[in-house]
């Protein structure tokens, strides 16, 4: 079958035409199937024995909002940059979060011997549950460029938990504060 | 942008139990659905199942999936497999029903489950559901044009109509169709 972006201005018109005649499912039937809905998410600390094999928590083995700024050697970066590192099998990923105007920014590196993959992103904003018209959970999914490294941007404050997909494995993050420090 | 680049993160915001991101999933292929299903010879309440199924399976899939671009293709593998479960089913209450019948006239339903939908046209609706997908995220005056020019032919107003509507001269009615179809081609080049 030919490429839809190969084919003549008149293949693709008349494409277009047939397109556009597919009807919606009845609407009875959509409300149905959305009415399935899906399960909250299990927290990974519940069901460790239940998990996928691949599944990996990573532990935090650093967190500049814990540790004097000069004892960390992190002194060039700004004041507001929160730096965390995390490992888990074989793996240590980098994360930086950078306050943006009122936003936030979270670029990371993934180092190991698997630097390929995405990394999903879930978002809870501060204030969420409480306000009825906004979506409680923002999904992002950012892929892993050639040097294993990824970003997300425009963050609001809140919590976020990350999962990276690495090959086989399921790298799980505990959950991170996305915010100005606290004082 | 690539053309299904909010697919993985509808199917992230279904794992994180979101239900408005299963809600925009099944929105977003209730149409291939319903076309596959339309095409399984079932009846409105066969078919009605059948639907539903389908939208179950994609449920349980949802934390398998990895590569959202083969997701079209499994719809509506799943949608075929379960439209000839549910023929296979009713096949089988017709025929208790249907012992007596000596009559060896054998029923319209009774065709050979592998003609229904073959491949290529499974393939065909796929194509036509990226393409309608791809027309739905064209900005609305394009999306507007799109819609007059190649509505059907009984319905299709004349282009001075066309113009009118659309507050432009007749004369950039053919330059602007242009674009509109470059622009299609191009989001589907980047998928």
């Amino acid at each position: 079958m030919e490429p839809l972006h190969h084919m003549t201005d008149d293949e693709l018109a008349d494409l277009s035409r047939d397109a556009l005649c597919m009807p919606d499912a009845p609407a009875a039937w959509v409300r149905k199937a959305a009415a399935i809905g899906v399960p909250a998410p299990a927290r990974p600390w519940k069901n460790l024995a239940g998990a996928l094999a691949q599944q990996v928590a990573a532990a935090l083995n650093f967190d500049s909002w814990n540790a004097p700024s000069l004892a960390t050697g992190m002194r060039s970066m700004p004041d507001r940059t929160r730096h965390l590192l995390f490992s888990a099998k074989g793996h240590d990923i980098d994360l930086r979060i950078i306050p943006v105007a009122e936003r936030f920014a979270m670029a990371g590196q993934v180092l190991g011997p698997d630097d390929t993959g995405m990394v999903e992103l879930i978002h809870h904003p501060v204030g969420a549950k409480d306000d009825p018209t906004h979506q409680s959970h923002e999904a992002h999914v950012a892929t892993l460029d050639e040097l294993g490294e990824f970003r997300f941007i425009g963050l609001r404050q809140g919590v976020v938990s990350i999962t990276l997909r690495l090959g086989k494995e399921e790298v799980v993050l505990p959950s991170i504060e996305v915010g100005e420090r606290r004082v | 942008m690539d053309l299904d680049d909010d697919l993985m993160e509808l199917v992230v915001g279904c794992r994180a139990g979101d239900n408005a991101a299963w809600g925009a999933l099944v929105q977003r292929f209730q149409r291939l659905v319903y076309a596959v299903v339309c095409r399984m010879g079932l009846d409105e309440h066969d078919a009605a199942d059948v639907f539903q199924t389908v939208f179950e399976r994609l449920q349980k899939h949802l934390p398998t999936i990895k590569d959202p671009s083969r997701l079209r293709a499994w719809v509506v593998t799943t949608a075929k497999r379960e439209g000839l479960l549910q023929r296979q089913r009713a096949r089988r209450m017709v025929s208790m029903t249907t012992d007596d019948d000596e009559s060896g006239v054998s029923p319209d339903w009774d065709l050979a489950d592998e003609a229904l939908l073959p491949e290529q046209q499974l393939s065909h609706l796929q194509q036509l559901d990226r393409l309608r997908h791809a027309i739905d995220r064209l900005e609305p005056r394009s999306r507007a044009m799109i819609d007059m020019l190649f509505s059907d032919e009984d319905e299709r107003l004349p282009y001075e109509d066309i113009a009118r509507r659309l507050g432009m001269p007749i004369g950039s009615l053919g330059p602007t169709r242009q674009r509109c179809l470059d622009r299609l081609r191009r989001m589907l080049a980047e998928a």
